[in-house]
């Protein structure tokens, strides 16, 4: 018993760690249990892969969330991600690489989508540059949480606003914390690439709310 | 060093990836262009707000619906082939499957009073509203099933329709069959993910409301404490015991809260 207790209280540490703010760098706790989920559910173990789908699933769906209008519509994407990676998960031969392969198979099913929604005409705006980033609506409240809580819908406007590879390369750098090294093998662009167009991406989101951030 | 290049550094200057001389020239830059200084200004701002941008919870029944999706894709007869490894083998575990099911909506239909509420302390406790009727029976049930012969039940690793095939599956070989049902789906979703993080068992949602577990019988303290919070009813099913076969079989209700 006091096995299973100390096994329930880890797993509720590695739940919380993983869904702690943006932080995609995993522990080493993290890989190490990723590793041996992987191997087991290659082995067969399907209850494995739901275990891998707690540890990765605040991730995927919130990377999906950036491609899509709805949440309805992001559960929908990130779990055929998922379905996706189940069953390309015999093709993985390093188990230890599971996290990057994780990360290309998301960014490759994402863009997919949008493109194919975007063929069928579901993004009215022909350009995002038509996408206008609202003023701050209140200016003082007591607490200052609804002040934040509207800074962060507005910085989500903009970057829906940002055009398609300017805005991967802002989610994957500074919402889901990737190193540059993980974002050049996730998008398979040499690091120099990487970090001139992320310079050019956060030029491109901070001319767009540039007029929020001028407001003391 | 002219405007430009500044700014084409803001990126590298705020990740801390600049040589020491590049910072140098940079920030003899910014302390004499007003411009610039501004541009760097705005630029630090909206990276601390692109922080405060937390990453959202996936919805309750976001792991439900991939299995959901898995399950049309690898039917349920390819799970239980997974799970019994022969046709005939999964026909006599069907029967199991399904007089658990029918004994569980029979119990829908009755709405048997409340027969205890588990808790943490090793035992069933009594409810409140239950009287002498109603705890131990589940911890009774289990132990007095007579036990029955369990080697048809092992989990192998032996069918075509498995995908995986690079490992062998390490044996399991539950002798409880427990079905859960659950109404309401917000109890279910957070139930299965709760059970599903644990490798003491295997458990499907198998449809609407109802969750089958299998597991082995020493595991029956460490499902009694993931049901701890939840308020449950028994279906008590003797007749099962004959027909069961291989598998002893449990139904519990959780009671919507
Ligand atoms: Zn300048």
């Amino acid at each position: 018993m006091e096995l299973f207790t100390l096994t329930a209280c880890l797993m509720v540490i590695v739940v919380l760690l993983n869904n702690s703010p943006g932080h995609m760098q995993q522990n080493g706790d993290t890989f190490a249990k990723t590793t041996e989920l992987v191997l087991a559910c290659q082995a067969g173990d399907k209850q494995a892969f739901n275990r891998l789908v707690l540890l990765y699933q605040t991730r995927i769906y919130n990377l999906a969330l950036n491609y899509v209008k709805t949440p309805e519509e992001a559960k929908d994407l990130a779990q055929d991600i998922f379905v996706t990676a189940y069953r390309s998960l015999p093709s993985l031969r390093e188990a230890t690489k599971f996290s990057a392969w994780l990360n290309q198979l998301t960014i490759n099913h994402c863009r997919n989508r949008y493109r194919k929604l975007q063929r069928r005409g579901y993004f009215t705006s022909t350009s995002t540059d038509d996408i206008v980033v609202p003023a701050l609506l209140s200016t003082d409240t007591p607490e200052g949480n609804l002040e934040r809580d509207e800074r962060i819908s507005l910085v989500r406007t903009a970057i829906a606003a940002l055009p398609e590879a300017e805005k991967e390369i802002i989610i994957l750098r500074d919402l889901q914390d990737l190193s540059y090294e993980e974002i050049s093998a996730t998008l398979e662009l040499p690091l120099g690439t990487v970090k001139s167009k992320l310079n050019r991406a956060r030029h491109t989101l901070k001319n767009k709310i540039k007029h929020l951030l001028s407001t003391p | 060093m002219n405007c430009t290049s500044a700014q084409d550094m803001f990126s590298d200057l705020a990740d801390d990836e600049l040589a020491a001389v590049d910072v140098v020239r940079i920030e003899e830059h910014l302390a004499t262009c007003r411009q610039c200084a501004q541009e760097w200004g705005y630029f630090k701002k909206s990276l601390a707000w692109l922080q405060e941008v937390q990453p959202v919870a996936p919805p309750a029944d976001f792991l439900i619906g991939i299995n959901a999706k898995l399950d049309r894709e690898f039917p349920i007869t390819t799970w239980l082939r997974d799970l019994f490894g022969s046709p005939l083998r999964t026909l006599s575990s069907l029967t199991v499957v399904g007089l658990a099911l029918f004994f569980l909506i029979a119990n829908d239909n009755a709405n048997p009073p409340p027969l205890g509420h588990m808790a943490d302390t090793g035992s069933f406790t009594h409810s409140q509203s239950a009287t002498n009727q109603p705890t131990r029976l589940l911890s009774r049930q289990l132990k007095t099933i007579p036990a029955i012969s369990h080697t048809s039940a092992t989990w192998s690793n032996n069918v075509q329709a498995n995908p995986y095939r690079l490992a062998p599956l390490p044996t399991f070989t539950p002798d409880i069959a427990i079905t859960v049902h659950a109404p309401s789906a917000e109890t279910r979703n957070l139930l299965y993910q709760r059970l599903v993080s644990q490798k003491h068992w295997r458990v499907h949602p198998v449809r609407n409301g109802t969750l089958l577990i299998y597991l082995n019988e020493r595991e029956i303290p460490h499902l009694r404490h993931t049901l701890a919070p939840h308020r449950l009813t028994m279906t008590p099913k003797t007749s099962l015991r004959a027909q069961a076969g291989q598998l002893r079989s449990v139904s519990l209700n959780i009671e919507t809260q």
